[in-house]
């Protein structure tokens, strides 16, 4: 019979012995193991997610007629302006590919858009995910950027089976190369501080002294499309505060993101075409 | 693994699938809700040490499988608050709901203090973070102090219906 005392430290010789192991597991054995994990309890959210679209289109069907005529003919109008947008985007498409051809230029990635509707939010102090719902039955590829209708979303970093993850820009820890519209100077963005009942924010830095940005005169922040990922020009944010920084090189700064990244319900993938 | 870990771990899936749809409606106020305390509080004071060990570290892997976070993350953190809290139970009323939901909210507590400490090198301004994160917690304490009370009622009438009597186990009797 063993020892009183060791009996008492049983557990944690125990905890030591399951933590050294899973030291040694392989990093392909743990993968295989959050898959399995996730694809487990994915059917939980997806169930979740159709019960508030039932919810959803069942509100909506105890609207007035008035107002489904009303709500019919305003889009009647969005689809006549954009039907004039997409005519001008092929004449400028025409222009942008001859003038690469004339001045020996690389092309732009070409992306499809593939539409997502958003199944669960988690913001938390830590991290700031969404999950959407296509995964690998629409080819999303890890990575992929995503968008709205006010810009960048993030960027997925996990491909499951039927659903995928996205990383949002408000994520303390996504980086990625921006710049201010208008300019082409590339600086740094990074997600930030998110406070409760504010807009999300990020910060902006190695950003040129002759560069300002006050709360009355924000500047716009865009992708760089440096780094391969996000097409340049899409919307990051607001700079609403520049400050010199420590070394007295650049300027760093304070970054007001969409407000509505927080109850975004449909999101756009860019999927990468691959070149023939 | 055994049946007993088995109901408890499905108890805790429950509950933090509502804690997901909660933290989805919440997400626009940038209110965020953790309960790892709570769902490891019944197993750490009521079940058999591997039983109860293996739930919390089935739920922590759960966790870190939708987490911005190394997959073993949560489970690891569970496993060592699970024991420690098993290796005090000795001493404590643990059959007490009132104690059980004060065990819930100091594991919470610990649980969210780690991961705030491990993670907050993350943020580029770290202490710009601590309001928001003082508010989840606040929010999350409170959260797991009404909870606490129907989930562990939750564990212990399911564990019933599986035809596993605790009362019968810790007088010694199976």
């Amino acid at each position: 019979m063993l020892p009183k005392r060791f009996d008492q430290a049983k557990p944690f010789v125990t905890l030591g012995i399951i933590v050294l192991a899973w030291l040694i597991v392989p990093t392909g054995v743990k993968r295989f193991m959050r898959l399995s994990f996730f694809e487990f309890q994915a059917p939980l959210d997806t169930a979740a997610a159709t019960a508030r679209d039932v919810q959803d289109f069942w509100s909506l069907r105890t609207r007035p007629r008035d107002e489904l005529i009303e709500a019919g003919i305003d889009l009647a109008h969005l689809n006549a302006k954009y039907e004039t947008s997409i005519q001008a985007r092929s004449a400028l498409e025409g222009e942008v590919s001859r003038l690469e051809e004339l001045l020996k230029l690389p092309s732009y990635t070409e992306y499809r858009s593939e539409p997502a509707r958003v199944m669960r939010r988690d913001f938390n102090g830590w991290w700031q995910t969404m999950t959407i719902r296509k995964g690998r039955n629409y080819d999303i590829p890890k990575g992929a950027p995503v968008i709205f209708v006010g810009g960048v979303v993030g960027k997925i970093s996990e491909v499951y089976a039927y659903t995928s993850e996205v990383v949002l820009i408000s994520n303390p820890g996504l980086r990625l190369a921006a710049t201010i519209e208008g300019d082409t100077r590339p600086l740094g963005f990074q997600g930030g501080n998110n406070p409760t009942f504010g807009p999300a924010k990020g910060t902006v830095e190695f950003v040129p002294l002759d560069v300002t940005a006050t709360p009355t005169a924000p500047r716009r922040l865009v992708t760089s499309g440096l780094g391969g990922v996000f097409p340049p020009g899409l919307t990051i944010g607001q700079i609403v505060r520049l400050d010199p920084s420590t070394d007295g090189l650049f300027k760093s700064g304070e970054v007001k993101l969409d407000p509505r990244l927080d109850s975004i319900a449909e999101v756009t993938v860019l999927v990468p075409l691959r070149s023939e | 693994m055994t049946r007993t870990t088995f109901i408890i771990f499905g108890c805790c899936l429950v509950l933090w699938v509502c804690v997901s749809q909660l933290n989805h409606y919440l997400a626009p106020l940038h209110v965020s809700l953790f309960t790892g305390g709570l769902l490891i509080a019944f197993s750490a004071l009521r079940l058999g040490f591997r039983e109860g060990w293996w739930a919390s570290i089935l739920i922590g892997l759960l966790i870190d499988s939708s987490s911005a976070v190394s997959f073993g993350f949560h489970a690891l953190l569970f496993a060592v608050v699970h024991v420690v809290v098993f290796n005090l139970r000795g001493r404590v009323p643990r059959e007490e709901t009132a104690f059980g939901l004060l065990v819930a909210l100091v594991a919470n507590l610990a649980l969210f203090f780690a991961i705030t400490v491990v993670l907050i090198h993350r943020a580029p301004e770290p202490l710009s973070m601590i309001p928001r994160l003082l508010i989840d917690l606040l929010a999350s304490e409170t959260t797991v102090f009404l909870v606490a009370p129907w989930f562990f009622a939750l564990q212990e009438r399911t564990l019933e219906i599986g035809g596993v009597s605790l009362r019968r186990e810790q007088r010694g009797l199976l």
